[in-house]
């Protein structure tokens, strides 16, 4: 799976349909648990990363995990703005769709 | 034949076809299977089979138990049935789902109506219920009847005979073992792994939660679809057992048909 990084704030682009806010919501969530060893039912799709005991290093670890999972990898500048699962779907699903329209774009181009 | 230690299932086959497919109901907390009975009135071209939890109806000396025990339990019903629908009221839809991703060679389809599952991000930290039953301090008997003060009224409460208060409360054990195993140890199925057709629904007047809940996991679920049943609230198979057993027809609309 390729990756695309993602080191510049949210930008709005277009509605997230309901499936998949829901299972960017608990993938970021399942992260959220596994990397700082909490049991799942502790994690809320509003939970704040560091509110749980998240760190730098912890931060590290999940967007390990996140890439690993969905191939997009966030920044910790990206994490620390919006360091909550439905704060970070949102962001992954507007880093995907940039990744989507600037393939289209190159397309376009090499034409 | 289940063993003696096991519930005993109870099977209305469909009186003219021999083929009818199989539905299996399973109850949920303070509750037992004969309030699916109105709703099997309207389930009359299946073959369908509900039996009593452990810890509840006439299952009562078998219980408490915990989740996984009861989704053993359903596991060994469905293998004397075959493929089967399985639908589920409350705790009984969240053992159909538990199921239904572990043996999908048994589950042809789920109805699941609103099932607890404190796990998903969208269940809040401490639901009402969950405040009344295991944070208020409350006895086991006592916990019992102030869940039921809650949700049926405290007149209602009070209308029941005294022989069905009594026992309800005597239930309180039970419902408190129940409740703590939903928040206990790992998510018990991931939604993404089942792979039969699910109707999750919801009550239009239950607890905002439910619904929610109820309706991000049809989104989470492959083949998940969401239902709401107007005017209905949390026992809605009792109070709307007609449109209950709509949720029926409506998995079984889309299971495949060489899996009917």
């Amino acid at each position: 799976m390729d990756t695309v990084v993602a080191g510049r704030a949210p930008a709005a682009s277009g509605p997230l349909d309901p499936r998949t806010e829901a299972r960017l919501v608990w993938r970021v969530a399942r992260q959220f648990a596994a990397c700082l060893e909490l049991p799942q039912i502790t994690i809320r799709a509003r939970s704040d990363f560091f509110s749980l005991g998240g760190d730098s290093l912890s931060i590290a670890d999940l967007l390990a995990r996140l890439e690993d999972e969905l191939g997009v990898l966030l920044d910790a500048d990206a994490v620390v703005a919006a360091p909550t699962p439905e704060a970070m779907a949102r962001h992954i699903h507007d880093r995907t769709h940039d990744r989507t329209h600037d393939r289209a774009h190159d397309r376009a181009y090499a034409r | 034949m289940p063993a003696s230690d096991a519930p005993r299932p109870r099977t209305r086959r469909a009186s003219a076809d021999d083929n009818a497919g199989q539905v299996v109901l399973v109850h949920g907390t303070l509750d037992e299977s004969g309030s699916f009975r109105r709703a099997q009135d309207h389930l009359s071209r299946w073959s369908v089979t509900t039996y009593d939890r452990r810890g509840w109806g006439q299952s009562a000396p078998l219980g408490p138990a915990p989740l996984a025990q009861h989704a053993a339990d359903l596991t060994d019903v469905l293998g004397g049935l075959g493929p089967s629908i399985v639908a589920g009221h409350s705790y009984g839809a969240t053992i159909a789902l538990t199921v239904a991703a572990a043996r999908p060679d048994l589950v042809t389809a789920v109805v699941a109506y609103e099932p607890p599952l404190p796990w998903l991000p969208w269940w809040p930290e401490r639901a009402p219920w969950e405040q009344i039953v295991l944070d208020e301090g409350h006895a086991p008997a006592d916990a019992a009847e102030a869940l039921l003060r809650s949700v049926l009224g405290a007149e209602a409460w009070l209308r029941l005979p005294e022989r069905v208060r009594e026992r309800r409360r005597a239930e309180g054990p039970v419902l408190v073992e129940e409740m703590r195993s939903l928040r206990a140890g790992p998510p018990s199925f991931d939604p993404e792994a089942v792979q039969c057709p699910v109707v999750t629904a919801a009550g239009a007047e239950s607890l905002p939660h439910h619904c929610l809940t109820a309706r991000r996991l049809a989104d989470l679920l492959p083949k998940g679809r969401y239902r709401e049943i107007a005017g209905a609230g949390h026992p809605g198979h009792v109070t709307h057992p007609g449109r209950f057993a709509d949720l029926v027809s409506a998995v079984a609309e889309v299971v495949p048909v060489e899996m009917r």
